[in-house]
């Protein structure tokens, strides 16, 4: 079901009584497709997969990012530990799968009528919350609205903002009317900000969910923990009997805490870090190689990268390949300065590799009628480790195509607020985390009027397309008009995206069930819900 | 007597003033906010300024110290910028556990420095001496993560005797808990006894070089005696000031031993509460760290005059 893209306007809800897990084949395709972490190829032989059957019980304990400030509130809900406790106490509308299609989860088929404005979800049936109360269109409807409106504090706001109206059909089906026709709407409803509660709930200590796992206790900054649902409707699914997160925010304590066998599983895993975990017998790491990329922006609105030649200059002035094997130690992909992963399923592999070619870099230097150019270049920690050093190598490879960047090391605290988009910054330094579809990032960073355009480029042509695609229902167009937005990031755009780092996790060895996952750590921060233990 | 304390009370509540202005406006001087913080991706302009009206940080920065103020003088902490739940519970169950830890790192460090140290002084300029001086040396140069990282490669990660992680709960028992101390504790004993224990020899010998010991010597006094009542009375006070002055350090030194070992005290809190840009826990901390520093300061004073006649009636 979920392979077939054809036209995706009917999403059957065949999934009742489909088995939920992946297949064999699909996970053998995914792995192939994704690429593996040497020291995990093993496991996924189809010997070993057979073996492999979900055993039920155990604790699973993971190490995970967060602060004394972290809620249960969907709306409000931020750091690792928000992201994974959504997927833990909580089902969503929909599921994202690990090869970036959806599938239902408590929308069990939803429908677009013609012109991919009007959206019809179809509420699960029998779905029971931990309290015992069923689940109906009142819930979602109360779970969507929290997000939407004046006083919204939502990070989900701006996402849901294109949702004009939301009406119940009946106690089952709900009728969403978009602003403006998007094709991929319901990928808006895979996120962690849209969890499903209970129509008018708000105790955020002690959340209630429709989840695999029940939230037993809840200390902000320290531990959470959970028991089994028993009652949970997925087949297949949340194995374990409990789970618990540990906040760990020191990168040596939580490594320290994998290797005495504290934890099960961590996320966020330095690429420094790989080959010593690696060492360590039977710790399993997971390269997931998804859309998590790095960017410099060049201002194109003020300043010298007004210029296309200048931008041109700068994007084959750049190593890329270097910076891959130094920084990340290989641990991920070389960028072509637009915003797709290899993985995504739009990702337009005829676009030519920008390649590092300082004489080309030249050549534009002097068709915007220079021989020499000198650039500040802001980089902080707080977009992502090593920055700096980064901007090192950029330099490096710079200098012999007459470029000159003079790499400012700006403090974490404030950069988001003071240099980063701030238009009287010339070059700046970014991390994008990839978006489940192309249309959400491209709207997100390269529309002109986006929030984020933190290079101000402006392409009316872009826009334009962009529109048009997101509410084309035909997968073949669709794919074509996404390759040719990826070209004109690609040779216009004020981004140089030198690399998209891999989302790297760390497990015990009786943590089994692991399947590279490319839109974020942790199995898209569903391991709770799909990883099981042996012994 | 009375006056002295009183004095030495309103200088600790003037002085406690000034630290809360101190944490209050260079707090404001930061750049970014709690809300693009707690936003990250996801701050559009609308969004932080929903929020930032919302948890009233619209105000001028006087009036919102003023109320500030206020709330402390009614024993209200005022509450989370990020979540909007109340400060004082939430420390409440911090500094318990902070005190905790400290009390039982004091309750090790305390007789083994003072002990070390006079062993120190009887066997003044022999090899037990120059050992434990070197070793003293040692640990008060070396910054107190590594020997907590040590701590943790070889008896979590190697010997697996103790667990790396320290992270205790409400209501758990002794039995489950005492292994969780080990290493914070180990951490905070070896980097705090030094400093107790060479003022400990230092003030040992320096009593017993002086000249009324030599005469209590000379006129016939057993060497016990001696030490009872001549030497003890004249040593008890700069060692009390010593010990207090170290429980101090101990209290407000906690953060990094906390933060590596994942402990759920006030030092972890307040670091989460940084990065964060949750200002108001942060003074919140803040002010409670400089409070306890100033109290028990005043303590070591107030300890070394009530020891020392000599100060009694100086003034």
């Amino acid at each position: 079901m979920s392979n077939d893209m054809g036209k995706i306007r009917v999403m059957p809800g065949a999934a009742s009584g489909a088995h939920y897990g992946l297949s064999r084949r699909d996970l053998m395709k995914s792995a192939a497709a994704l690429g593996l972490a040497a020291g995990f190829g093993g496991l996924l032989l189809p010997g070993a997969a057979r073996a492999d059957e979900p055993k039920k019980g155990g604790q699973l304990r993971a190490g995970i990012l967060g602060a004394t400030t972290n809620t249960n509130d969907p709306a409000l809900r931020q750091d690792e530990f928000g992201v994974m406790a959504a997927y833990t106490t909580f089902n969503h509308l929909v599921e994202l799968n690990p090869d970036k299609t959806i599938k239902p989860e408590l929308a069990e088929s939803w429908e677009a009528k013609p012109g991919a404005t009007e959206w019809v979800f179809n509420i699960r049936k029998g779905v029971e919350f931990h309290n015992g109360k069923t689940l109906t269109a009142d819930d979602v409807i109360y779970s969507i609205n929290r997000h939407r409106g004046e006083k919204s504090q939502s990070g989900a706001k701006s996402l849901m903002a294109a949702i004009a109206d939301i009406k119940k059909l009946d106690a089952n089906q709900i009728l969403v009317t978009l602003k403006s026709p998007n094709a991929d709407f319901p990928y808006n409803f895979t996120g962690d900000h849209m969890a499903i509660t209970p129509d008018g709930f708000e105790d955020w200590m002690k959340p209630v969910g429709t989840g695999g796992y029940k939230q037993t206790s809840f200390e902000p900054g320290v531990r959470a923990t959970w028991t089994h649902n028993a009652n949970y409707w997925k087949p297949g699914r949340a194995h374990v009997e409990e789970v618990e997160f540990l906040v760990l925010n020191d990168t040596q304590a939580r490594i320290a805490a994998l290797q005495s066998g504290q934890i099960d599983a961590l996320g966020l895993v330095d690429p420094a870090a790989v080959e010593m975990l690696k060492g360590n017998a039977g710790v399993q790491v997971v390269n997931s190689s998804g859309g998590q990329f790095w960017s410099y922006a060049m201002n194109c609105k003020k300043g010298p990268f007004t210029d296309p030649n200048l931008r041109q200059a700068m994007k084959y002035a750049i190593d890329r390949q270097k910076i891959l094997d130094i920084v990340l130690r290989g641990n991920g992909k070389i960028g072509n300065d637009h915003p797709l992963a290899q993985t995504d399923p739009m990702f337009d592999a005829s676009l030519a590799q920008n390649p590092y070619d300082p004489e080309k870099a030249k050549f534009f230097l002097k068709k915007a009628g220079m021989d020499s150019f000198k650039i500040e270049l802001n980089t902080s920690d707080a977009t992502f480790a090593n920055s700096a050093n980064v901007g090192q190598l950029y330099r490096q490879a710079a200098l012999p195509a007459g470029i000159t960047i003079d790499v400012v090391r700006q403090p974490a605290d404030g950069y988001w607020d003071q240099v980063w988009l701030n238009v009287d910054k010339p070059l700046t330094t970014g991390v994008w985390m990839g978006r489940p579809t192309a249309d959400m990032i491209m709207s997100m960073v390269y529309a002109s009027t986006a929030p984020w355009n933190e290079s101000f480029w402006s392409n009316a042509k872009f826009d334009e397309l962009l529109v048009q695609a997101r509410g084309e229902l035909d997968a073949g167009k669709r794919k074509q008009m996404y390759g040719e937005l990826q070209g004109l990031i690609h040779g216009d755009s004020g981004h140089v995206v030198p690399v998209f780092a891999d989302f790297i996790d760390a497990y015990s060895p009786r943590v089994k069930g692991l399947v590279p996952t490319p839109s974020w750590y942790l199995m898209g921060a569903r391991f709770t819900e799909r990883v099981w233990l042996e012994g | 007597m009375t006056a002295i304390l009183a004095k030495r009370l309103a200088m600790g509540i003037v002085l406690v003033l000034l630290a809360s202005a101190l944490l209050f406006f260079a707090g404001e001087l930061l750049p970014g906010d709690f809300a693009t913080k707690l936003l990250g991706s996801s701050a559009t302009p609308e969004a932080v300024e929903a929020l930032r009206r919302a948890r009233g940080v619209d105000a001028p920065a006087l009036t919102r110290y003023l109320d500030w103020l206020a709330g402390l003088m009614r024993g209200d902490l005022g509450t989370s910028l990020t979540n909007g739940r109340e400060i004082g519970p939430l420390i409440a169950t911090r500094l318990k556990n902070t005190l905790m830890l400290a009390g039982a790192a004091a309750l090790i460090a305390v007789p083994l420095a003072v002990g070390l140290g006079t062993l120190a002084a009887i066997f003044r300029d022999r090899l037990f001496d120059r050992a434990i001086l070197v070793l003293s040396m040692v640990t008060v140069a070396t910054p107190e993560f590594f020997f907590a990282y040590m701590a943790i490669a070889v008896f979590a990660v190697n010997l697996h005797w103790v667990p790396s992680i320290s992270i205790v709960t409400a209501g758990m028992s002794f039995e489950r808990m005492w292994p969780l101390l080990v290493l914070p504790v180990m951490t905070l004993v070896i980097t705090s006894c030094a400093h107790m224990i060479r003022m400990t020899r230092a003030s040992i010998v320096s009593v017993m070089d002086s000249d009324y010991v030599g005469t209590a010597l000379l006129k016939g006094l057993p060497e016990w005696q001696v030490v009872v009542r001549h030497v003890l009375p004249n040593v008890m006070s700069p060692i009390a000031a010593v010990v207090v002055l170290n429980l101090a350090d101990l209290v407000v030194g906690l953060i990094i031993v906390e933060t590596i070992f994942a402990y759920p005290g006030m030092g972890q809190l307040m670091v989460d509460s940084v990065s964060k840009q949750d200002i108001t826990v942060v003074q919140a901390c803040g002010l409670i760290f400089a409070a306890t520093y100033i109290l028990l300061n005043m303590i070591a004073d107030l300890l070394a005059i009530a020891l020392n006649p000599r100060l009694r009636y100086a003034r």
